[in-house]
Formats: C-alpha cells, structure tokens, sequence
C-alpha cells in the first residue's frame, strides 16, 4: 500500500526524468535554429571562398514552382552554425570508423595518403588537332618556336593507386589528346618524368589536383631542354632553398574536409633569394610573382597554392632583368603553370602567361607578332582540353568569337 | 518537405512543437492541419490543394454513408472509392497505361508530377470510408479533426498507412505525455542516424551498380542485391522511426510498420513484418471482401493474385513491380500448401536463410530498370551468365561499404531489439509485446484513448537512483545521435527517402 502512494505521489516528476530524451532533442534543434537569426554569420564559404547565396526573397512565382523552398534549404544548408565542425565530422566518422574508401568521388589511398579524384567523362573535342594545328602555324608565322607540353594529371601517374573498379578516363583519353596535340608542331609528353617511380609521389600534392612545386621544376627542366634542343636558350636557374608555410588542404581534401585527410600538405615553396622574374602591369611598380599574404592565409582551407602568380589570371607579364636571364616565351597554360611560368620568370628574360580560360585580349596571332617570343608553349592536361567548360581551343584561331561568346 | 533535411529538423520541427503545445489539447488539430499543410505545400506548393480537396470530400462522404442506409450506402461508397482514386489513377498511372495500351506517342506529351504521398493517403481515405460503411466507426465528428487526421504531417508521405479509427480519437484531445515524448526523440534520433548515416552510404554503391546495367560478376550481382536489400530496409523503415516518434512527441500513438522482416521464415511472415500497414490494408480491404482464405482453393489463388498483384502496382507504375508483387502472391499460395509445410520441417536457421532469400530475390525485382535486368541479375547471381565469380567492381562495393553492411546487417537482424524494447518499456510503461493488441482494445468503443494507453501501461518500479542514470544515459544516446545524424544530413544535400516516389 505504501509502495502504491509513493508510486502515485511521485508520478509527475518521474515522468518528467523519463522526457528528458525530448527535452534534448528539442535544445538540440532549436538552440541550432535559433543560431540562423545570427547575422554575424559569414559571406563566405569555409571550403572554397565562394560567396553564399542571401537569404532568398520569396516571390509569387518562386513559390508556386517550389523554387523559393529549394533555396531556403541550400540557404540552411550553407548557414548551419558549425557547417565546418559538421563537415569534419562527417568525415572523419565516414573514412575513420565506416572505413569508407570513396567520398564525394575522392579515394585516399593507404599507405600513401594520397587522395584521388575519381575520373570524370572526358569526351573527345574532334577540333582541338586542327586548332592545335592552325595554333602550331601561327606561332611559326611570328617566327618562334612552337612547343605542346602534355601534363599528366596524378590520376595517371599513379594510376595503379586508383580504386580499379573507377573507369581511368583520362588514360582514354591520352592517346588522342597527345596525336592532337603533336599535329600543333613540337610536343613533349611530361609523363615520363613525372611518373618515375622515384619522385611520383612527390611530383603532386597529396591534397590538391596539381603538381607541387618539386614536379613544376622537373616538368620545367624537361621543358627547357627540349627548348635548348630546338635552338631556344634559357638562362640558368637560381638556386633554390625550401621556405615552409602553413599546412595545405587543397581541393581534394577541402571536398572531404581537413578530418577526413591523413594529413595535410606541407606547403613547402623553393625560393630565391630574390625573386628576379617580377610580375608587371601596364602601370605600377612590379611585384614578387609569389603572393606570401596567400601562402601564410590564416584560414585553414585557404587554396595557397595560388599563392604562385596571385591565381588564374587571362593574362599576365613577367619580366627578369637580371643578366642571366635570357630569352622571350610566351606560355599558354591552366593552373598547372602557375609555378611553371613562376620559375620560368627567374630564367627567361620576359614571360607572357596566357590562361585561355580567361583571356580576354586581342587575336593571339597578332600578339605574338607583337611580342616576338622567341618560344611559345601551350602547356596543358587533359582536364583542362576536355573536362573544362571555360576552356574552348578555338580561342587559339578565333578569340574574338570566343570571348564574344562567354 | 524531408525529415532528414535541415530546414525540417531546425526550423519546421521546433516550430511546430512549440505552436502544438501552445494550442490547448482540443484545439490542437487547428495547428496540426495548418503546419501539416505548410509541411506538405513546402515540396507540392500546388498539389497541396488535391489532399485539401481529399479531405473535404472524403469527410462529406463519410457523414453522408454515416447517414444513410440500404443500396444508397453501397453508391455512396463506390462513388467515395472511385473519386479517391482518380487521382491516384491519373497521377500515377496514366502513362503505364497509356505505354501497356500502344500509346506511347500520346504518353510522351504527358507530364504530370507525381503527388508525393498521394499512394498513402488515397488508401487512408478509402480506409475511412470502408470502416465507415462496415459500420467499424462513427467517423470523424468535424471536418477539422478528419483533415488532421489526415494531412497529419508525420505519415503524410511516406506512411503508415494509419487508420481513423486507431489515430482519430487520440486527435481529440491529444496530450503532453512525458514517457511518449522521450521515447518519440529516441525513435526520432535512431532513424535520423539508420536514414543519414547507413541507408545514405550505401545509395551510391547501390545505385552505381544497378546503373552499370548488367551485373559484372556473381559477386557483384549478390552485392547489389544484399545492399540494396540492406538500404530500402534501412531507409524505409527510419522513415517509420521518425514518423512514430513525431506523432509520440505530439502525445498520439502510430502502431508499428516494421518488425525486424529479415528475420521471417517465409514469404508470409516477411509481409507481417515489412510494411505492416500495407498489407493488413489489403489484407482488410480486399483480400478478406474478395472471399479471403475461405474460399475453394482455386478462388484463394485468384484473391491471393489479385491483392499481390496491385500490391506490386501501388509500388509503382511498371511491370517490374507488378511482377514483385506477383512472386510474393505466388510465394506464398505455395507456402499455404505442401511447400510450406516442408520448408516448416527444415532447421530453424535454414528456414531463416530461405526468408531472406525470397526478400534478396524479390529486391532484385523491385530494383532493376526493367525486366531484362532482373533476368541478367538472376542469371549472374545463380552463375549462368558465364561471367567470373568475383571483379574489381565487386570489390570496390565491398570495400566500400563492408563496415556499414555490417552494422546494418547487426541492426536488420535485430541485435540492438532488447535494447529498444527495453527503452520503450522504461519511458512508455508500456511492454512493445502488447502493442499488437492495440486495435482490438481500439475498436472497444467503451474505451477512450486515455484509458487504451492506461490499459497497456505496464507497472515497472524501479529505484529512483536506476530511473534517473536510465533516464541520463538515453539522453545521452539521443544527444550523440542527434550530432551524428545531423553531420550527415549537413554533408549530404538531398536525400529524399525511397518511398517517396510511391
């Protein structure tokens, strides 16, 4: 009977114990809802600097198509307080204790922590061996020397490091990107050099797509022999000595997040003791050609590789006026030339950087007959030729109708 | 609108909670059918009308059926059944048809979406109006109650299949229940987690390797199967978890859909623990008026066809569901006879191996693209394809999913079973075994829903000390899972569940 009356007596308040689960549950979400009201949130994404969508107005229209509602969830999506510690955490759980070996299309190969993006569709671009052609006879109408540089990208190098069951696009598609490429004239396929056994892993970042500075300067060293052997001298190189910056989380690894990564980069950058090949504008002083405000960037996801040259930039000019220096190239090129035309610059006396991607200037026949290159190397991969949709070869024969176009 | 998406779970979610309770207990339906509405209106702007429009006519039909009495009661209710599934007819099945009949030309002009949910709550309406006729129920006393019942956003799309007669009263006066509500975030988290976490990781494994078309060796045509097996379980029944546990934390009680169907022995018993809302809604509206089991043989064929084979079209416009279904109606006509006897004479744990089997089987089925994929999928899986026994797609989805296959194999098999039964006993006093009775006690007129709950109490006395570390220790549980899954909801940007499409 005792046991009864306290039972009664006590009913409210254990009830209250036994809701403590909801009671959770509702902090839980309304403590992260509430964070949506707080308008010190940032403009920028944590992952890769793009700017974030406002707060979508609803209109009428955008309502009734649900096209409202769809960007207040991306809208929630990209607000969420904490979306870097979720992210992380959804990686770490995922690669660590789901062992899963893929995410967001990127494998981490064991033991060598190198991260591997899985090979997209490269369909094949049926012009790009004539406008490669055409390129190849405009460059010799200005009298220099045309060289098509093939860059691997580390999925072939190390190829052997990829899940097997991935369909390898870009082996596909090599063989007819490099007949294309030959029909411009000289060509050097990078890939022997990159891919010995020796240096392979040390050619690319173990984070990010492009080669580190280490593969640059072997692919330069292989590109400037070929130009000694077609009569096209560089000066010598400076020496170099290592100065290391803060970690690197490259694209890769920003696309599962620094938790999900073994390890980062490190970031280290070979550097002159001065850096002779200066950037220079129209107008202004010249500058160093490597960004130390990027490389040393505070934020953890910072992409410092763009660090080299400030970027992807249409166009850009760098002069060396140190006496060793010598000679005149023009370099069409992606990203990968980056460091490429940064260390080019602190041999070569005068180097104009093209990136197709986002050159906006005059006909490219009529700047070489401007400038006088006394070389001219399109230096590309095969993302870049065929996975790009920014890129179009035709911008090599007709840059007025590309960039009409854009 | 996705329960696992975060404009659900941090703004919609908190909301209605708090607006739920702020109503008095017999007033709020007014907020469950505004924020129901809002729920579905936030994926169908538009087609939130046609459930608006169901609940109006359904809710005319049954007081008029209530009011009425001979041949007039029979029109009515064909009348009822017919305008419910005119929608369900046009929406979903205009094409297929169209397609089966030669008319692809003109099928290819029509595109008309598919209402989300329209398969769950055509079939609640015609529920509705069968018990009513039956003389089951007194349906629903205002037209407020009837649309909440039935827009009520935790079954709204994906199900269970509730009935008026089991969840209406409770939306009288539904009340704050301490224990239902800890146990409706228990529910609510665990299927965020087997949603977002597992059911999510193996999507794209499953979905790469039934895209590939033709298996590319017996290993991987097993896989895809055991996966994807693995993943619509897992998915589905999440979804039934956070729908049961929505509805405990707004004090109303859904009956369960799942329980553990990888561990049937049979065809038969699979269905009594897959999707148990469904087939205890054919079971009661078409199976038992076709004649059911008390037929001459040849007719309980002809029933047992007909209930599988529109059980296979509810799924989905195609042949492929059809014949799912058909294969379960056949499965288990011969599991009636002979064959069932002799598998029942087999050990236990073969007969458990055949149980999944026939669900492996049938998954392959209700996977595949079309017909021919099912037939290169059996051929791969039964080795006459003359492809290898194993390949580096086989084992790229092995790799890559091995230690979700096994935390969901452990799941599906029932090991953490104690634990949730146990949880639920501590915060609902009530025993999970006595759930099944539910809808007996419910259709005891003489009972309101206050006392159905009192009636399944279970009175547990435990020491406080043991009462509050319980209590602790599964807050906990539903913390950590809550972080878990919403890292996973934040990462993965749209998930809808599978059963949304049906």
């Amino acid at each position: 009977m005792a046991t009864e009356s306290t039972s009664t007596v006590n009913r409210p308040r254990r009830d209250l114990i036994r809701s403590a689960a909801g009671f959770v549950l509702v902090a839980f979400i309304t403590v992260i809802g509430l964070m949506y009201a707080n308008k010190t949130q940032p403009t920028l994404s944590s992952l890769d600097g793009a700017k974030l969508p406002g707060f979508p107005k609803p209109t009428a229209s955008a309502v009734v198509d649900g096209e409202w509602m769809k960007n207040v969830e991306t809208w929630m999506d990209d607000r969420i307080v904490g979306r870097q510690y979720w992210l992380s955490l959804h990686a770490k759980v995922s690669m660590s204790v789901l062992r899963v070996r893929e995410l967001n299309n990127i494998a981490i190969d064991r033991p060598t922590s190198m991260q591997l993006e899985k090979p997209g569709a490269l369909p094949a671009n049926p012009k790009l061996g004539e406008y490669a052609a055409q390129l190849g006879d405009s460059i010799r109408a200005a009298g220099a020397v045309p060289l098509f540089v093939y860059i691997p990208r580390k999925e072939e190098v190390l190829s052997d490091l990829l899940p097997k069951a991935w369909n390898n696009t870009y082996l596909l598609a090599r063989p007819s990107v490099i007949r294309d490429l030959r029909r411009g004239g000289n060509f050097l396929d990078l890939t022997p050099v990159l891919a010995d056994p020796k240096t392979r892993l040390d050619n690319y970042y173990l984070t990010d797509h492009h080669w580190s500075p280490p593969g640059a300067l072997r692919g330069l060293a292989a590109i400037s022999d070929d130009l000694a052997t077609l009569g096209v001298s560089l000066g010598s190189s400076p020496a170099y000595h290592d100065v290391q910056y803060k970690e690197f989380f490259g694209s890769y690894a920003r696309r599962i997040t620094a938790a999900g990564s073994p390890t980062g980069d490190d970031f280290i950058v070979p550097t002159p003791t001065t850096w002779h090949g200066q950037l220079c504008g129209k107008t202004g002083p010249c500058k160093s050609p490597f960004f130390v405000s990027i490389a040393n960037s505070k934020d953890l996801y910072a992409n410092r590789y763009a660090a080299y040259l400030g970027g992807d930039v249409g166009y850009q000019q760098l002069i060396n006026d140190s006496p060793s220096a010598k000679g005149t190239i023009v370099v069409l090129k992606d990203s990968y030339g980056l460091p490429l035309v940064t260390y080019l610059a602190q041999k070569a006396h005068r180097v104009v950087a093209i990136d197709e991607r986002k050159y906006k200037g005059e006909e490219l026949r009529s700047l070489f007959r401007k400038i006088h290159p006394d070389a001219v190397v399109v230096a590309h991969n095969t993302r870049t030729l065929l996975g790009d949709s920014t890129f179009d070869p035709r911008l090599w024969v007709d840059a007025a109708a590309v960039i009409a176009a854009r | 609108m996705v329960f696992t998406s975060t404009v659900f779970l941090f703004a919609f979610l908190p909301a209605t909670l708090a607006a739920y309770y702020l109503f008095p207990p017999r007033m709020r339906a007014i907020p469950l059918l505004i924020l129901s509405s809002l729920f579905y209106g936030w994926g169908e702007p538009v087609l939130v009308v046609l459930i608006w429009v169901s609940s109006i006519v359904n809710y005319v039909l049954g007081r008029m059926l209530q009011g009425s009495e001979g041949p007039k009661r029979r029109v009515l209710l064909t009348v009822g059944i017919a305008i419910d599934l005119l929608p369900l007819l046009v929406f979903k099945y205009l094409n297929f048809v169209l397609v089966t009949f030669g008319m692809s030309a003109l099928a290819k002009d029509i595109h008309l979406p598919l209402p989300i949910g329209v398969s769950f709550y055509t079939f609640m309406a015609i529920s509705y109006l069968m018990d009513i006729y039956r003389r089951r129920n007194t349906g629903a006393p205002n037209l407020l109650l009837f649309a909440a019942y039935l827009t009520m956003f935790p079954h709204l799309v994906a199900g269970p299949i509730v009935r008026w007669e089991h969840v209406g009263p409770q939306l009288f006066s539904p009340r704050f229940n301490a224990g239902r509500f800890g146990y409706g975030a228990v529910r609510i988290s665990t299927g965020l987690v087997k949603k977002s976490v597992l059911a999510d990781s193996l999507s794209p494994v499953v979905d790469t390797m039934f895209a590939t078309g033709a298996p590319t060796s017996m290993g991987a045509a097993w896989l895809a199967a055991l996966l994807y097996s693995l993943q619509i379980y897992l998915d589905f029944s999440a979804y039934s978890d956070i729908a049961i546990g929505l509805a405990a934390m707004l004090g109303v009680d859904f009956e369960e859909n799942f329980r553990y169907p990888y561990l049937s022995r049979s065809a038969r018993e699979f269905w009594q623990r897959w999707h148990i809302s469904l087939g205890s809604w054919f079971r009661d509206y078409v199976y038992i008026p076709l004649g059911g089991s008390r037929v001459r043989p040849a007719l309980v064929w002809r029933n047992l066809l007909i209930v599988w084979a529109l059980t296979g079209l509810w799924h989905g416009a195609a042949w492929t569901f059809i014949c799912w279904g058909l294969y379960f109606g056949v499965l288990i006509g011969c599991e009636r006879g002979r064959f069932g006897r002799l598998i029942g004479a087999l050990p236990l744990p073969v007969q458990h191996i055949y149980g999944v089997l026939v669900a492996v089987l049938g998954w392959v089925i209700f996977r595949a693209v079309d017909l021919g994929q099912v037939g290169q999928y059996y051929k791969a899986m039964f080795g006459l394809a003359g492809l290898p026994l194993w390949d580096v797609h086989a084992s790229f989805a092995f790799a890559q999913t091995a230690v979700v296959a096994a935390i969901s194999v452990l799941l599906a098999f029932g090991i953490a079973r104690k634990l949730m039964d146990g949880i639920e006993r501590f915060m609902t006093h009530t025993n999970p075994t006595l759930a099944v009775p539910i809808e007996h006690h419910a259709s005891d007129s003489s009972l309101t829903p206050g006392s159905l709950m009192e009636k399944l109490e279970v009175s547990v006395e435990e020491s406080p000390v043991r009462r509050v570390t319980t209590s602790t220790v599964i807050a906990i549980m539903v913390a950590l899972l809550l972080i878990l899954g919403t890292a996973f909801v934040v990462s993965v940007t749209y998930s809808p569940f599978i059963y949304f499409r049906f």
